[in-house]
């Protein structure tokens, strides 16, 4: 058996998403071996990310300010919001710089099994956004599974009202596919494929 | 294609074997002894599936630390391929393929198996969701387009359960699913009555072949709705919310089997359902292998106890084209000339 503050840190540790037990072991013991200082910087960062980290007000990417990069750049397109699932997917659009203009980051997808309903997702603030005449068109970039079509029929029905252009992004992101693992060059095709819904 | 060699090691009760293949195999034993084991190990050694039981951890011998099973198979092509699957009681299936890592669902449509078990005369008398299977599974195989479509199909209806069922179901996104739902039910259900279309001469004959007499074999598919899914699961929508079921869509279609012009389910005598049994799984071999190049092994379960001697010389005849691997509690005289191998105890004891 391992000291009880060596199982405690392998027990934490295995509750990260992707890590299983043999990982856990295998983190924890490489931390133990590497001393004292390294484990604080480790800490440290843990500490800062978790405190400093929060939701762009706008639109609920991750930030260190009220404001996002994205949101806060004068020099990006604020007339066009790409619509998406979750902050890694606007992580994949930057990587790719083929997109000027601002996100929308929903907090996930309907999915009914999951208790995951339309009123869980940052939609009202998505209308909000919409109000006057900056924005000019919706880009609905949730991802081809059968939740990210269902949200998007959603959204499409939602938005309509307030009369911009809504296109969905076509092709290229594979069936059941996750944003997250599309390349760059991919996600810039499908951006360019994308076609008007309204 | 033909599977050449097999072994296995901590399956159900054999604790290892070692088997070379012929192209027609007879497995012969007392019940329990191992026969339908090894046959299933067939099974599960080219697509990862077993015919017994959904629950592959179930194959574990008792006692054992893991199952394996590995196969060499050779293809029309004349290409040989080994397959090896593997699993303890702490990590599910494992399948290599050539060495390479591959998913367990790949396996189906390059090594088509079918597989006829005695339970299977439940396609002519038994509930829907059988023939549906029955229908979906040659698909599948067929066509990845349709088993993509199947896998969505399965996953709205499952989101929609889960919709109906919950406290307070937003409106908007019940009709969304119901949409995503009819239009996947229009293409599954054309999809079925198509394969059914290529299905009714092949079974038909087939059927004549076993049987020796001219029969008439006639298919028709029922659909759940009358002329529009969508309309018909609107029109249903309270009744779906009481039951917390949805009672349109292709999950809820049909098709019947008429022998002579009369519902076979209502009518076939014993021995007329069991060859019409029959003939549905030899038929839907030979659509496989139109479909997908390669002509399916044939795994037949216990078949020829019920069979009185002309009608299995019938039916050896009729399957000559397919490698065949025969389970049987005693040796069948027509079938000197199959390579047969002594099963007891979950061993081979001669071949
Ligand atoms: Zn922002």
């Amino acid at each position: 058996m391992y000291p009880a503050s060596l199982s405690k840190l392998m027990d934490e540790l295995s509750r990260l998403p992707g890590i299983g037990p043999k990982s856990a072991q295998r983190i924890a013991l490489f931390m133990v071996k590497r001393g004292p200082q390294d484990a604080q910087r480790l800490a440290e960062a843990l500490l800062a990310a978790a405190a400093n980290t929060k939701r762009c007000r706008e639109c609920f990417s991750l930030s260190e300010e009220d404001l996002c990069g994205v949101c806060a750049n004068a020099g990006r397109d604020h007339s066009v919001i790409c619509v998406v699932e979750e902050p890694r997917d606007v992580l994949a659009f930057e990587r790719g710089m083929s997109f000027r203009g601002l996100y929308h980051v929903l907090g996930g997808v309907i999915s009914p099994m999951d208790g995951i309903g339309p009123e869980q997702l940052h939609l009202g603030e998505l209308l909000n956004r919409l109000r006057g005449d900056t924005v000019k068109e919706v880009i609905l970039a949730t991802s081809s599974t059968i939740e990210g079509e269902a949200t998007a029929t959603y959204l499409a029905k939602l938005i309509a009202p307030a009369g911009v252009n809504i296109s969905r992004l076509a092709t290229g992101v594979p069936v059941g596919g996750d944003l997250d693992y599309v390349d760059e060059v991919t996600l810039s095709r499908a951006l360019d494929g994308r076609y008007r819904v309204t | 294609m033909n599977v050449v060699t097999l072994q296995v090691e901590g399956f159900r009760n054999i604790e290892a074997a070692d088997l070379l293949f012929q192209t027609r195999n007879l497995l012969v034993g007392p019940n329990g002894a191992g026969k339908t084991s090894i046959a299933e190990a067939v099974a599960v050694a080219l697509n990862g599936r077993s015919f017994r039981t959904f629950d592959l951890a179930m194959l574990l011998r008792r006692g054992a630390d893991y199952w394996r099973t590995v196969a060499t198979v050779n293809q029309e092509d004349n290409s040989t391929h080994r397959i090896a699957i593997s699993a303890t009681s702490q990590q599910r299936e494992r399948v290599k393929l050539d060495d390479r890592n591959v998913r367990i669902t790949q396996l189906a449509t390059d090594f088509p198996v079918v597989t006829f078990i005695p339970e299977d005369r439940d396609l002519v008398v038994g509930l829907p969701g059988i023939r549906r299977e029955y229908l979906d599974s040659i698909l599948a195989r067929s066509d990845p387009s349709v088993y993509r479509l199947l896998s969505r199909a399965a996953k709205i209806l499952k989101q929609r359960r889960n919709l109906i069922r919950s406290n307070n179901p937003d409106i908007v996104t019940l009709d969304i699913f119901d949409e995503e739902l009819a239009s996947a039910s229009i293409l599954i259900s054309d999809a079925r009555e198509n394969l059914l279309g290529y299905l009714q001469g092949v079974v038909e004959e087939f059927n004549q072949r076993i049987t020796g007499r001219s029969e008439e074999v006639c298919f028709r598919y029922l659909r759940s709705w009358k002329n529009d899914p969508l309309s018909d699961l609107k029109a249903s929508r309270s009744y779906d919310f009481r039951t917390g079921s949805t009672s349109v869509g292709f999950h809820r279609d049909d098709f019947i089997i008429e022998l002579n012009g009369l519902p076979a389910k209502s009518t076939a005598s014993q021995g007329q359902i069991r060859s019409l049994a029959i003939a549905l799984r030899v038929g839907s071999a030979q659509v496989l292998q139109n479909n997908i190049g390669e002509p399916p092994l044939l795994i037949l379960d216990d078949v020829f106890a019920e069979f009185d001697r002309s009608r299995a010389a019938r039916l050896v005849t009729a399957i000559g084209q397919y490698q065949t691997i025969a389970t049987n509690t005693e040796h069948v005289d027509i079938m000197d000339d199959w390579s047969v191998y002594e099963i007891s105890g979950g061993r081979i004891v001669s071949h």
